[in-house]
């Protein structure tokens, strides 16, 4: 069977206006934009440029402001300001021409002589605008992304009507739940899918979630349930966070995979389960095992198609799409017309993005909030520098700035949360004494401290059996 | 290189005028430098230094430029 390649739509060529009567400047400037993949459009008057402009759409226009008929300025009744990356440059840097430009919310402002770094950046920055609005940037069941993620998409394709387990491994906020519903929705079956986060369960309710319980079975079993492998009859379970479940359900979750039956806490039947499962994990799966949180034979069940999913740095091209794909929805769902401030893309493909597409659309959530008009920015060193950038059931990243008596706070909370508010093994695994937990647990809840992260809150509660 | 009109604003000193027209030529020698930086694989080796030279000394220039043009504003005031 040959790899599917139906659904890739060509990207398409970026378009550059320049408009300049030097032609040793402008030829030189369309070489290296033609180089980058534009196609170019050149004028050397505001005449000419308005002819050129009639029907047409660029995606970045450079316009000088001293031009043998009048100003560059001129244009800018003619430009589409919202879809067109717009760029004056003069040679006569007056105040009242820079002025007149940000008045007019122009998007660049340039003193002569263009910098070739300068250049490049831009020619960067309207490609990624110009590719988040291309027909590929495709928004295929909530997965937005390039041509790094049609491997993915293609993968799930082809094993999504098939009946085979899916292991996804992906590092927190690359989207694993997103292509379990992916995988669903292609599947074709007519059933629910149900997701589980297994390491948000507790262990000890695990068991009677997952596969149900008799009425009577334990104390408060107050009546029959149905577990989430019954409510996924004929659909698709979702098990997340799989190497954070008990190694004795393992083993339980290994007899129903093998048996396709499921026999309820406290039940005496077996019964029958005709159930896709669909697992992920952010742990590397050979670790796991290593480790001794996987069990090897359970695995080799789960992962008959095994699915990567890559991090967000290492897909830089579809970070502009995304961020523009999350405004579009935040535009869409309040009914504005906010758009990024010159840059912004640029900054943000810079950044490493520790907690992946995740952190992405947080950020750009808080910035549209945050925002005063409809020029969004994004702020690094302000958006909540306190607060972790990635964070799951067993790992937390930090910001660079954060402060070490916040990181011990928030290490100390995650780590009580990990060991179920056990403060021995909590004390064993920070290399601290259980009267250091006490005496810092008893500071913050004087105050000196803040408040304890909230889904730490029930970690840090007294529990008696600890 | 005499290139573009004078502003509607009136007439530029003769200094703002050269040194309009030295942002034009600087304009123009960068970006063309930067194709040659661009192809510089087609250029035989004994070449290449030369155009590294280019590139470096426009630089320099535009440096010199900004700088000058600074000079000039603050005599103004």
């Amino acid at each position: 069977m040959k790899p599917s390649t139906s659904h890739a739509t060509p990207i398409r060529e970026c378009t550059l206006l320049i408009v300049d009567d030097d032609v040793g400047f402008v030829h030189a400037a369309a070489e290296i934009a033609r180089q980058n993949g534009f196609e170019i459009t050149i004028a050397a008057s505001v005449a000419q440029a308005i002819n050129r402009l009639q029907g047409a759409r660029f995606d970045l226009a450079l316009i000088d402001l001293t031009l043998p008929d009048g100003s560059g300025m001129e244009l800018l009744d003619h430009l589409d300001l919202a879809g067109t990356q717009t760029v004056l440059i003069s040679g006569q840097p007056t105040l009242e021409s820079a002025l007149q430009a940000v008045r007019l919310k122009v998007v660049d402002y340039i003193v002569k002589p263009l910098q070739i770094e300068r250049y490049t950046e831009l020619l960067a920055d309207a490609q990624r605008r110009c590719h988040a609005t291309s027909p590929a940037a495709s928004d295929w069941r909530g997965m937005v992304g390039g041509t790094a993620l049609q491997p993915v998409r293609d993968a799930i394709r082809r094993v999504a009507p098939l009946e085979v387990s899916i292991l996804i491994v992906g590092e927190s906020g690359t989207g694993k739940e997103l292509v379990a519903r992916a995988v669903h929705e292609e599947s074709g079956r007519s059933g629910a899918l149900v997701a589980v986060n297994s390491g948000a369960v507790p262990p000890e309710l695990l068991a009677s979630q997952l596969f149900g319980h008799e009425k009577g079975s334990f104390t408060g079993a107050h009546s029959r349930h149905e577990g989430f492998f019954e409510q996924a009859n004929k659909g698709t379970l979702f098990l997340d966070e799989i190497t954070e479940m008990p190694l004795h359900l393992q083993v339980h979750l290994l007899r129903v995979l093998e048996t396709k039956t499921v026999r309820r806490v406290g039940g005496q039947a077996d019964i029958p389960v005709d159930v896709r499962l669909v697992s992920a994990t952010n742990r590397l799966p050979q670790q796991a095992i290593d480790e001794g949180r996987l069990r090897e034979d359970l695995f080799y069940r789960l992962s008959e198609f095994p699915l990567s999913l890559p991090p967000l740095r290492d897909r830089p091209d579809d970070i502009a799409m995304l961020a523009e794909t999350f405004l579009a929805r935040l535009n869409q769902r309040y009914g504005t017309r906010r758009s990024f401030a010159p840059t912004v893309l640029a900054r943000l493909a810079r950044h490493r993005w520790p907690g992946n597409v995740r952190e992405l659309r947080n950020l750009i959530q808080r910035a549209y909030i945050l925002a005063d008009g409809n020029s969004i920015d994004v702020d690094f060193e302000t958006q909540h520098p306190r607060e972790p950038i990635a964070e799951d059931m067993h790992s937390i990243t930090f910001r660079i700035g954060t402060t070490l008596d916040e990181v011990e706070r928030r290490l100390l909370f995650k780590t009580l949360a990990y060991f179920d508010n056990n403060k021995l093994k909590a004390a064993e695994a920070l290399g601290i004494s259980a009267k250091t937990i006490y005496n810092r647990l008893s500071r913050y809840q004087d105050g000196e401290g803040i408040e304890p992260p909230t889904d730490a809150l029930d970690a840090g509660k007294q529990n008696p059996g600890s | 290189m005499e290139k573009k009109h004078i502003s509607s604003r009136g007439a530029f000193s003769e200094v703002e005028h050269s040194i309009h027209e030295l942002r034009n030529g600087m304009n123009s020698l960068l970006m063309n430098a930067a194709v040659l930086s661009s192809r510089a694989d087609d250029f035989p080796e004994s070449l290449r230094p030369f155009l590294e030279g280019i590139s470096r000394a426009g630089q320099l220039c535009s440096k010199e430029l900004t700088h000058l043009f600074a000079l000039i504003e603050s005599r103004k005031t």
